[in-house]
């Protein structure tokens, strides 16, 4: 069963398929129609819309596992993917867990806790205290920190909740604000904080462990393109990485891993200075939003290895299988509104054709006709594309962004592609803060596309201003030739 | 010949069209507009050079246009933005333009209208007469109802 909703839940029902494993999806009102609940080979309803009564309620969740006599549950990422009480309730009631061991997802959900094991593993961690901290810092604490610093949630994650103080003055105002969004966000108001890395490089590891102490890494992503803490492009390998630093990279991953006695698929995440330092950010527990960079590069099929683990299976691969190959790039089709902020919007689909060709990978849930609703997540579509070379990659990209045609709501697709054409991201050198100071001028291309599509909306309007339309009260007419007509009609 | 005022953002467009030409910004092009079989899929075409677009008309002569991966709402009027600029404050008013009785109403407060939408008809020696909204907007208040006689220069409906 798989107990997700959208792009993730239709990107596993495919691999059970493939593996010819009978498959059950759950569903709430909203998405009764949707497309995971359409493709799995049974679909169980959860309850209301908002998420806390459905995708979020375990005691539902697990009674639809329950009913529909499945025996396992893959989470996919977000909602109860990192639940540890969740884990327990499914390990409880004689079901698998699709996914590390409680305890694991315990200790990697306490921010905290997964900064000290990484340490005694030997893991760079960055300085700052190892305790949470309250609303009155103490002045010996204050004494010895570097501005300015990240406050971060203890049980948070994701990007999300992350807070910037530049001073002590803004620390107090902030960690209080964090800790009352870290309480509303995750239900504990613990924070802790950690000097900001200026510059950095956002690379994670993609590990897989056996829940025996046998660890397999799957090559790197590189994550840097980031906009409020969220990312957007995401690729493998990554740019930024020399082969010395690479080494050390899966190194560490492969050590914590191996400390963890980690089970199922892992991401350890790093973050990299411009001195040619790295520091451990955090462990995420789970399959991640751009693993088909990593599937592209790698040719394993993730999801696959999970399920065949969780089958009792033994891995199918040895290190020495796990070739990278090529260079493959994910960009993140959001739900939203360049004209008004970026915010996310809502609407229906009344067109869809998606990207294809030579090197394209589409992972999405949009069908035509689809609602996109502001009840979940904005991200309605992934475009992933793979080539020998990543200038090659990046063209494909470009190409496969230009062809996906989305009506109804307004995307990111325009902005993806400004960002892919400048001249920092082709160079491979663009960091964590890139996006904060994008600026992208209209190029005579993009001048030229804006003429023709004015150029069509009048064409348009005047075929329908001038041509006869039914017959029925017609402003086209004026009122003389309208009586004229009416007195026809007697 | 028509003339259209076509926006998109910031940026203003004239598009001149009749049955011998198409100009924009007074330039003379060869240009047609194919619909194609797939709902709201067009072809420009510009002489033997063509360019597909997704158009779909939304309220107030908008149109919603995806093409290469843009993606931008564009506004189609027949007058420009200047002009609509002056007339702003008095364009929002119908007044009854001669005496007459109230034959039909087709708004009510709160409607969103179109510039051009039939919103009162007037019925004055033997003749009906369509009063259509001279901007699009809210329909803010209505002033008659049906069978009321009017003289000319009373208000009738204000559109915000």
């Amino acid at each position: 069963m798989v107990a997700n909703r959208g792009e993730i839940a239709v990107r596993i029902l495919r691999t059970c398929r493939e593996l010819e494993f009978p498959s059950v999806a759950v569903y709430s009102e909203a998405d009764k129609e949707s497309l995971h609940a359409r493709y799995a080979d049974e679909a169980v309803s959860i309850g209301a819309t908002p998420a806390a009564e459905s995708y979020l309620n375990i005691e539902r969740v697990l009674q639809a596992a329950i009913d529909s006599r499945a025996d396992a549950i893959h989470p996919g990422y977000g909602f109860l993917s990192e639940n540890t009480a969740f884990a327990q309730a499914v390990e409880d009631a004689g079901l698998i867990f699709i996914g590390p061991v409680p305890e694991t997802l315990a200790l990697t959900g306490d921010k905290l806790a997964a900064r000290r094991i990484a340490r005694e593993t030997g893991l760079p961690v960055l300085p700052g205290p190892d305790e949470a901290i309250n609303d009155k810092i103490p002045a010996s604490l204050l004494k010895k920190v570097t501005f300015p610093v990240l406050i971060k949630a203890v049980s948070g994650g994701g990007g999300r909740g992350i807070r910037l103080a530049n001073n002590s003055a803004e620390l107090e105002v902030m960690v209080q604000a964090a800790r009352q969004e870290a309480l509303a966000s995750f239900g504990d108001e613990n924070v802790y904080f950690e000097p900001l890395v200026q510059q950095a490089h956002h690379v994670e590891i993609q590990i897989l462990g056996d829940g025996l102490g046998r660890i397999l890494v799957l090559g790197e992503r590189e994550c840097s393109i980031q906009r409020r803490h969220q990312k957007l492009i995401e690729e493998s390998p990554a740019p930024s990485l020399s082969p010395s630093m690479r080494k050390k990279l899966y190194e560490a991953a492969l050590n914590l891993g191996k400390a963890l006695k980690y089970r199922s698929l892992g991401t350890i995440e790093f973050l990299l200075d411009d001195y040619g330092a790295f520091y451990f950010i955090e462990v995420n527990p789970r399959i991640q939003v751009e693993h088909p960079v990593t599937e592209m590069v790698t040719g394993v099929d993730l999801v696959s290895v999970q399920l065949r683990l969780a089958d009792g299976q033994p891995f199918k691969y040895a290190q020495e299988d796990i070739v990278t190959r090529g260079s493959a790039i994910e960009a993140r089709i959001i739900a939203e509104d360049p004209e008004n902020g970026f915010l996310p919007v809502t609407g229906d689909i009344t067109y869809l054709k998606e990207a294809g060709g030579p090197g394209v990978r589409i992972d999405s849930a949009l069908y035509t006709g689809m609602h996109v609703t502001s009840d979940y997540d904005s991200l309605i579509a992934k475009v992933i594309v793979w080539a020998d070379e990543r200038q090659t990659t990046i063209r494909r990209l470009r190409r496969a962004l230009r062809e996906f045609q989305i009506g109804g709501v307004p995307t990111d697709i325009d902005f993806l592609i400004q960002i892919i054409d400048s001249e920092s991201y082709i160079q491979g050198g663009a960091n964590t803060t890139y996006l904060e100071t994008f600026q992208h001028s209209p190029t005579e291309g993009e001048e030229n596309l804006e003429k023709d599509m004015a150029l069509a909306a009048a064409l348009l309007e005047h075929k329908k201003r001038t041509q006869p339309q039914s017959v029925q009260l017609n402003p086209g007419l004026n009122n003389w030739q309208y009586q004229a007509w009416k007195e026809q009609m007697h | 010949m028509t003339l259209y005022y076509v926006s998109i953002g910031t940026n203003e467009y004239q598009v001149e069209i009749s049955t011998i030409q198409t100009k924009i910004n007074g330039e003379s092009i060869q240009a047609a507009l194919v619909e194609l079989g797939e709902r709201g899929m067009y072809v420009l075409k510009k002489g033997p050079w063509k360019r597909e677009m997704l158009v779909q008309p939304q309220e107030n002569n908008q149109y919603s246009i995806n093409a290469n991966g843009k993606y931008v709402v564009v506004k189609v009027e027949k007058s420009n933005s200047k002009f609509r600029r002056k007339n702003s404050n008095a364009a929002g008013e119908i007044k009854a333009p001669i005496s007459g009785i109230v034959v039909r109403v087709n708004v009510k407060e709160g409607d969103r209208v179109a510039e051009g939408d039939v919103v009162i008809v007037l019925e004055s020696m033997k003749m009906q007469m369509l009063l259509q909204s001279p901007v699009s907007g809210i329909v803010k208040s209505v002033h008659v109802n049906l069978g009321l006689q009017l003289s000319k220069g009373d208000l009738i409906v204000k559109i915000e």
